[in-house]
């Protein structure tokens, strides 16, 4: 799970590199943006694996990011002294996501208008400010031209933006210096002691590195070549119809578990009819909905601080172990029932699975830190490896008896 | 470079020594942006002789 950073890495570069000549053939105009996409496809040479790549590589940093934040949630990575780093990554993700729903408009086709008009519809539930804020952001009183054109510039700027960023997510990590399995900090009291903790950056990092994006890659390219539609939806290669409203409006994948968030809060839920009933009629149930989607990256934003425990590495919580367990159960749910109507059990689901996203940052991380018995991590990641492998050849004790076993 | 001291950024509050330790941000832009005048940090600045 500690592989993720570079493979980061590598897509954001990917994307900037694709999408910067992607758009030298792109027409950000209601009239001709479908059709350029096409002429991307079938006139421009290497067009279409340019398109698959930018598009699957959206995916691909999706998926790795989601898998980076798990891994700090589990380790405890965001804990002090990292907190800063924690909150860089989420403005990153944060950015990622805004970036990503532009590009998604830029096609033109018919999820990418109508899946727009839902979510700036969005910001109109704001009270008193929300249509303003809407218009401001369109351009205009309904997604058209002008919004078309903000997006494609805004997509074009925001990558260099996360990139800034992104090096200055990597600047704090290496000022506090690495998370790592144990939790435990590199001692630091003489260079010999910080030596017998840590390896040295090559040829292990660079290694480890390299070998784990190439099988990351070895998956990745196999989608782009033989399955570059599959996580994609088909009613986006049908031209924008303002007139003709898809049946089922969904998100991509990387968005359902907060579009299912989102959409669980109904006007039958008794906390939406409490804070509607408490705010005089102001929060009505789609305003709710925008703040627990906002909210649900909020709670996880404030981790460090939710975190009571004294204990960084989930490896040494036993009752914790559980609870995160389920909270990636949860999170799969989400985005499965994301792409579900919402209708029949479906809202029920979403329901459940949004409350216990809350209730996992708002009420069992604080606890936890109270109620859990920890086992005790070792004295030293030296301590660690030592305990679990060979010190002498490094190989784990049950092989390092004999080579010739 | 030359010899002369010159001020650099030291954090002060609980606050700024809290950021510092987490990223030098501050201090990097103290020591890019801020033009290193000479003798600040020893009160010879203005014209004083030292």
């Amino acid at each position: 799970m500690w592989i993720w950073g570079i493979v980061l890495m590598f897509a954001l570069i990917g994307q900037i590199a694709t999408g910067v000549v992607l758009a030298m053939h792109y027409t950000p105009h209601v009239d001709l943006a479908f059709a350029s996409v096409e002429h991307i496809m079938r006139d421009v040479n290497g067009g279409f694996m340019l398109r698959y790549f930018h598009a699957n590589g959206a995916s691909l940093m999706f998926f790795a990011v989601y898998c980076h934040i798990f891994r700090n949630l589990y380790y405890g990575s965001y804990k002090t002294p990292r907190e800063i780093t924690w909150i860089i990554g989420i403005l990153i993700f944060v950015l990622m996501m805004g970036t990503a729903f532009m590009g998604y408009v830029l096609p033109w086709g018919q999820m990418s208008f109508h899946g727009t008009s839902v979510i700036t519809g969005l910001f109109g539930a704001i009270p008193f400010i929300g249509e303003s804020i809407q218009t401001w952001l369109l351009g205009a009183s309904a997604v058209g031209q002008p919004a078309l054109n903000r997006f494609f510039s805004l997509h074009f700027l925001l990558p260099f933006v996360i990139l800034g960023l992104t090096l200055v997510h990597v600047w704090a990590f290496h000022t506090t210096g690495n998370n790592n399995p144990t939790g435990v900090e590199v001692r630091r009291s003489s260079v010999e002691e910080a030596r017998r903790d840590t390896v040295p950056f090559w040829p292990y990092f660079i290694l480890k590195d390299f070998y784990a994006l190439a099988v990351v890659l070895a998956v990745f390219f196999a989608i782009v070549a033989f399955m570059p539609n599959y996580l994609g939806h088909p009613d986006n290669y049908v031209p924008a119809n303002p007139l003709a409203t898809p049946s089922h409006i969904v998100p991509e994948w990387y968005f359902l578990p907060f579009y299912a968030i989102l959409r669980a809060f109904t006007g039958d839920v008794w906390v939406v009819m409490f804070a509607n009933w408490i705010s005089f009629g102001i929060i009505d149930a789609k305003f709710f909905g925008v703040l627990a989607m906002f909210g649900a990256i909020v709670v996880m934003a404030l981790s460090p601080w939710l975190d009571t425990s004294l204990v960084r590495s989930g490896r040494y919580r036993p009752m914790f172990k559980w609870w995160f367990a389920l909270l990636v159960v949860d999170f799969v749910v989400l985005m499965w029932v994301g792409a579900q109507p919402a209708e029949g059990i479906y809202p029920y689901i979403a329901l459940i699975g949004a409350t216990y996203w809350f209730a996992y940052f708002l009420v069992i991380l604080p606890l936890l830190g109270v109620i859990e018995r920890p086992l005790t991590p070792p004295a030293s990641i030296e301590a660690d490896f030592a305990a679990h492998y060979d010190p002498q050849t490094g190989g784990t004790k049950q092989f390092a008896g004999s080579p010739a076993e | 470079m030359s010899g002369v001291l010159h001020d650099d950024y030291v954090p002060k509050t609980r606050a700024e020594k809290w950021v510092e330790r987490r990223l030098p941000l501050i201090s990097l832009l103290y020591g890019t942006l801020m033009i290193r005048t000479p003798g600040t940090s020893t009160g010879c600045g203005s014209g004083a002789s030292c």
